[in-house]
């Protein structure tokens, strides 16, 4: 079972929202974290979170400033702002409204129509 | 020389079509990035000559990068391949205020299939005007029609005028008309309502001349829009040596 760019598309940004509550990061690091939490999530399309963050920092969902990150180089870190914060509370309740709406309706996913994250195949979003 | 990422950006930000101020921190984050990628891989024991190809990789299609990094929706968007979105979009597919392309759909849609308000296309669904080869509408011109009000070669609406009309009312029958034609009304007992729409049609002169208008329309606009994602295909390529591109 893949999981979609189109299933993907709309969920992104709260994907990143919410890996940005641990605190400020950068691009690189927020794929390895998202990466960590679903495994194959951006297998081939790491680069495809950069439009993501620039498209959240323009609405004010994140902020976003430039210093020198443990290389020595100059890096681009982000934060959520509290304005994303909000954002995030209302997409998890959107989402837990969703997964009881779908829940109720479906039922329970049978064991060979689910997958673990580990098996996702390469993902882009 | 540059170096492999640097090209990989140059392409990225090629396609993105992006202003200097925008594009620079964008290829300054990309770059860091890539490095740190690279970095992470040859300490994973990847060999240095493959690190950097394997970092690319899975950084993903420059192609893909940067029409996303083009956002949501800028005046113009044209594309020589996927969605154009934009007030003005052109592209093998089109969502905009002004849509062209091979799938439009927008206010005014103009593409072979063509959706909106006002749409012109092979086949055309326009909530107010489709002028079509196939076209459904509110008021639909073109080779085969339906509509409220509807004309052309083969025709069928509320008020129908064309070679070959099924309506409530058709009207008339346009030079070179066959005159199959059905109509529940006839001249004498049609409902005013129907005859105001009859005159929509701006009967007959509009209606003869609507060849010498649309076709030359439909292939100015045929040619424009091939032209320019020609052109835009042609920038992209200009640059082109790149290694990984998915084109």
């Amino acid at each position: 079972m893949k999981l979609t760019k189109k299933a993907l598309d709309g969920n992104m940004e709260t994907l990143l929202l919410a890996v940005l509550t641990d605190g400020p990061s950068y691009g690189y690091q927020l794929v390895q974290d998202l990466n960590a939490k679903a495994p194959g999530l951006l297998k081939t399309g790491e680069g495809t979170i950069y439009p993501v963050l620039h498209r959240l920092e323009e609405r004010g969902l994140i902020q976003s400033a430039w210093r020198e990150g443990e290389t020595g180089r100059q890096r681009r870190y982000y934060r959520i702002s509290p304005k994303g914060k909000k954002a995030l509370t209302a997409n998890r309740q959107q989402w837990a409204a969703l997964t009881t709406v779908m829940g109720a309706v479906l039922g329970p996913v049978p064991a060979t129509e689910s997958f673990p994250a580990s098996t996702l195949p390469g993902v882009t979003p | 020389m540059k170096s492999l990422i640097d090209r990989y950006i140059d392409r990225v930000l090629l396609v993105a079509n992006l202003p200097q101020e925008k594009s620079e921190p964008i290829r300054r984050e990309l770059k860091d990035h890539l490095l740190q990628k690279t970095e992470d891989l040859i300490a994973s024991s990847t060999p240095r000559e493959e690190a950097m190809l394997e970092a690319l990789r899975q950084h993903g299609s420059p192609r893909d990068i940067g029409y996303r990094l083009r956002g949501p929706f800028p005046w113009i968007d044209i594309r020589s391949r996927g969605t154009a979105r934009g007030v003005i979009a052109i592209g093998p597919k089109a969502v905009g205020i002004v849509a062209v392309g091979g799938f439009a759909t927008g206010i005014i849609a103009f593409g072979g299939v063509a959706c909106g308000l006002i749409s012109a296309g092979g086949f055309a669904l326009g909530l107010l005007f489709a002028f079509a080869g196939f076209g459904m509408g509110g008021v639909a011109f073109g080779g085969f029609t339906m509509g409220i009000v509807a004309a052309g070669g083969y025709v069928a609406g509320i008020v129908a005028v064309g070679g070959e009309g099924w309506a409530l009312w058709v009207p008339w029958v346009p030079h070179g008309g066959s005159g199959g034609i059905v109509s529940h009304y006839t001249a004498a007992n049609v409902p005013p309502l129907l005859k105001s729409l009859a005159k929509l049609m701006k009967i007959p002169e509009t209606l003869d001349r609507y060849p010498q208008i649309v076709w030359p329309l439909y292939g100015l606009g045929i040619f424009g829009m091939s032209w320019l994602q020609m052109r835009e295909r042609k920038r992209i390529r200009s640059d082109f040596d790149w290694l990984v591109d998915d084109e």
